[in-house]
């Protein structure tokens, strides 16, 4: 088995367990250690872009309140729920965004012709979430748009994409991504509602 | 495979990545009602039309799907049927628009066309499963919603067609 095919199978269980996550602060557990994973793999990362989508979209969702109002803004309520439903939702897509490029970076091919498309919608996918913020600084949008497609479209030749990692798994590649899983499904454990009849506290916790 | 069929495929590789990304973008925006979307996902979706052959435009219709329901997590959950069976009835009508009438209606008509489908489906869906008489009660503003969002959509798609150079040289090489 290719190493990328490996980083491309944990990357999916990454995925199952960023959905089956529901409380915010196990979605923050996961969102650091996909960051920290997608990292090491030569994703670079930067604080303020993240940290600027986790305010913006939690605070969009104050435009519908729901649950504790925690302070207003003259008559304008900032809701506790509101807000939690804001960050889950950032935690997620942060988490995506990070998961897809550990998965893709060293470019896999899924095997089948379905796969290979799907590795390739996930491979300029990567590609888009790299390169969008051109859009914010350029002017008009549609130029920056076109500029952003005709940056990617350069890659289409027709040719499969190439992995980047082409060296076959070794048993010790088996035992970290074997490790990374375990960490994700220990944190679901320990969210998870039997976890939660017996430490009545982690139920306490947002 | 020929060259020029895996550079199409590629194609839709890429817009179905487009999809994804805009599915992202709107997981950002709160919903003031569940299920209501703007639909930025369908974009790439009225931006193919004249572009892919049938296969290819269901291919990305299905990739348009399967990511949509990845990224709002709602892809192992009963949910996904709404999307399917919306953006299925969309997809076949705004094809079916498309191909009959070609250039005689713009991409804003098709745009409705397609909104008009998807909500109509989807409430039929809702009639049937989910909210059973209190349907009718959320009906019209589904579907005010869903004619709102449509019109923007298929006017950006209008001017996108117009002043896109990537837009252009893509119909140039690939129709």
């Amino acid at each position: 088995m290719k190493y990328s095919t490996l980083r491309l199978i944990s990357g999916a269980f990454i995925i199952v367990g960023i959905l089956l996550s529901q409380s915010l602060l196990l979605r923050f557990c996961i969102t650091v250690f996909i960051i920290i994973l997608a990292s090491n793999s030569g994703r670079k990362f930067r604080l303020l872009p993240n940290l600027i989508l986790l305010v913006t979209i939690s605070f969009a969702h104050t435009f519908s309140p729901y649950g504790l109002v925690i302070f207003s803004i003259g008559s304008y309520p900032i809701t506790l729920g509101a807000l939690s439903i804001g960050a889950n939702k950032a935690f997620l897509l942060i988490s995506f965004i990070y998961a897809s490029h550990y998965m893709m970076s060293s470019r896999p091919q899924i095997p089948g012709k379905l796969g290979a498309i799907i590795s390739l919608q996930f491979y300029y996918f990567d590609r888009l979430t790299t390169n969008w913020h051109q859009i914010e600084k350029k002017r008009p949008l549609i130029g920056a748009i076109d500029q952003l497609l005709l940056g990617i479209e350069k890659d289409i030749d027709g040719q499969p994409i190439k992995p980047t990692e082409t060296r076959y798994v070794v048993k010790k590649d088996i035992f970290i991504h074997i490790f990374h899983i375990s960490i994700i499904i220990l944190l679901l454990l320990i969210f998870s509602d039997k976890a939660k009849s017996i430490f009545p506290f982690i139920a306490l916790l947002p | 495979m020929t060259s020029h069929s895996k550079v199409r495929i590629d194609l839709v590789a890429l817009f179905a990545a487009c999809a994804l990304f805009l599915s992202t973008i709107e997981y950002m925006i709160p919903k003031p009602v569940p299920f209501m979307r703007l639909g930025l996902a369908n974009i790439p979706l009225i931006l193919a039309l004249g572009i892919f052959s049938n296969r290819e435009y269901f291919l990305l219709f299905l990739l348009k799907v399967l990511g949509q329901g990845l990224i709002s997590g709602t892809i192992f959950s009963y949910i996904i049927l709404f999307s399917l069976a919306g953006s299925l009835s969309s997809a076949l009508l705004m094809l079916m628009i498309y191909r009959l009438f070609k250039d005689k209606v713009s991409r804003v008509g098709i745009s409705l066309g397609g909104a008009l489908g998807s909500t109509i489906c989807q409430l039929l869906i809702s009639r049937i499963i989910l909210f059973k008489e209190a349907t009718y009660v959320i009906a019209p503003l589904f579907l005010f919603s869903g004619l709102i969002s449509s019109i923007i959509l298929g006017l950006f798609a209008n001017e996108f067609i117009h002043k896109s150079i990537w837009y252009a040289r893509l119909k140039e090489t690939t129709v």
